[in-house]
């Protein structure tokens, strides 16, 4: 077996299930020590350590530095994965759904990097799980103006934490075979493919190898980088489709 | 050792010393078999003109005569040559245009047909220069050529997605190679200074952009195409002179 994480400390936030689930399993393959949080403490095989967070609230961020601190003393890493998704229209959303999108989403990252801060030495890493939906206009009003403000987050961080050595980077999934996309309807993932030029949705372990990179040192001297994992979509989704339409045409 | 790259057949433009040299080394550590080639040839490299493309359809045939196929194509190869746009001749614009763009071109069409076979991975060589313009830096050719290359990136990953070709490209900053060392990191140009503007604090090496490569072209990035991946310590995200009103706060 590789370490290329060995002994690191990281928290995935979401590690319940789905993506985050699999990045846990992941980092600690390779070596680390993981806190998986999630609203029910996630189980707590071999180097990974489960615990119960909401991360917008603040409480559960203290309690969880405060164990943190006591049981390994820092923090290598930290993947703010958690999140939700909604899908109301603009003129529909309500301004309670509003702010409990943005609370999980934007300020949650936000508790986390200034929760954990002073837990972190110089290297290391923190990833904000942003969204193809941050690169473009989506029709999910509250979840596509959450993952463009932690885009924000994240290259403010990136500036201000790189004097301490401090490595803070985005990564933004296209469609991904996870809990959370099989709640959209069926249609959703039909015209996902269509503008995907990889003509499939990404594997949850696909971006769990992405993390364990960004988590590395092998990633020393990335900081405020986007990182899309997305088949393709956002370079070539448009025309993919236009290829495809008039391949139908018999062009 | 862990082989992430363990049975694939690496063709390299430019290694016969900085990224290029380091890019093979770590290749090959990771159990890939590397064929590399440069214009310079005395360290024993295939000769590879990449502004030529009958060079570079002999490189490529070298390289299929000798292995049989090709599983990753890393367009490292390139040449610039740097001055005010009001100073530059069209002989040096187009020389820069041939080194960083063409030779992209020609390189990904004459290995395509045996990256299709293969369902191979392309890794081309953007830059911070292709996403930002520079007050310190006179690199108008150099910008045009890089965000060039970032541009047919993307076009090259919606071409090859059909056939399983992944093609990204990685975007550096200041990188201390030896090519840079002769122009920029030179003594008394104004780059020398700029690592006060990287949020990381230091300029990057050699080492802090082969593993990226090695990550792009391995199979663990196998539904990552059309990327862009800036490695610049964080260069690019900060506006001039943020840093420096942090600092002073």
């Amino acid at each position: 077996m590789s370490a290329r994480l060995r002994g690191r400390v990281i928290v995935v936030t979401g590690a319940g299930r789905g993506q985050g689930e699999a990045e846990v399993k992941r980092l600690a393959e390779e070596g680390a020590q993981v806190i998986a949080c999630d609203l029910e403490p996630p189980s707590s095989p071999g180097s990974v350590h489960g615990a119960a967070l909401d991360v917008a609230n603040p409480a559960d961020w203290a309690d969880l530095a405060d164990r943190i601190a006591q049981g390994f003393g820092r923090v290598d890493g930290l993947i703010n994965n958690a999140a939700v998704t909604s899908r109301f229209r603009l003129p529909e959303v309500s301004l309670q759904e509003w702010n409990r999108v943005l609370a999980i989403n934007l300020t949650g990252p936000l508790l986390g990097i200034q929760t954990l801060l002073p837990l972190m030495p110089e290297g290391a890493s923190i990833v904000n799980v942003g969204s193809i939906a941050a690169l473009n206009g989506h029709y999910t009003a509250a979840y596509t103006a959450s993952k463009w403000g932690l885009r924000g987050l994240t290259q403010t961080a990136a500036m201000e934490l790189g004097a301490r050595g401090i490595r803070v980077n985005a990564v933004h999934p296209g469609y991904i075979d996870t809990p959370m996309t099989a709640t959209a309807p069926a249609a959703f993932l039909e015209a996902n493919l269509q503008v995907t030029p990889l003509g499939r949705a990404g594997e949850p372990e696909e971006v769990a190898e992405l993390m364990v990179f960004l988590m590395s040192d092998e990633s020393r001297f990335i900081n405020g980088a986007e990182i899309t994992i997305d088949g393709g979509q956002v370079a070539g989704g448009l025309a993919t489709l236009m290829s495809n339409a008039a391949r139908g045409a018999g062009k | 050792m862990s082989g992430r790259l363990q049975g694939k057949v690496a063709l390299i433009s430019g290694t016969a010393r900085g990224q290029g040299a380091a890019a093979r080394e770590r290749f090959v550590a990771e159990g890939a078999t590397v064929f590399g080639g440069d214009l310079n040839t005395s360290t024993g490299e295939a000769h590879l003109d990449v502004t030529d493309e009958a060079s570079v359809a002999a490189w490529i045939q070298r390289a299929i005569d000798a292995h049989d196929r090709i599983d990753i194509l890393y367009n490292n190869a390139g040449a610039v040559r740097f001055a005010a746009v009001d100073d530059q001749s069209l002989e040096d614009w187009r020389f820069t245009l041939a080194a960083e763009l063409d030779s992209v071109f020609l390189t990904c069409k004459r290995a395509w047909p045996h990256l299709k076979a293969s369902r191979g991975v392309i890794l081309n060589v953007g830059s911070t220069a292709g996403l930002t313009g520079s007050m310190t830096n006179q690199r108008a050719a150099h910008s045009a050529s890089k965000g060039g290359v970032i541009a047919l990136t993307r076009q090259l990953a919606a071409e090859g997605a059909p056939h399983g070709i992944r093609v990204n490209s990685i975007s550096p900053g200041m990188i201390a190679t030896p090519g840079a060392r002769e122009n920029l990191l030179a003594p008394h140009h104004p780059m020398r200074a700029i690592a006060d503007a990287i949020p990381l604090g230091r300029l990057g090496t050699e080492q802090d952009v082969t593993p990226a490569a090695v990550f792009l072209c391995s199979d663990e990035a196998a539904y990552i195409t059309g990327a862009n991946l800036v490695i610049d310590g964080g260069w690019s995200v900060v506006l001039p002179g943020a840093q420096q009103m942090k600092e002073n706060e």
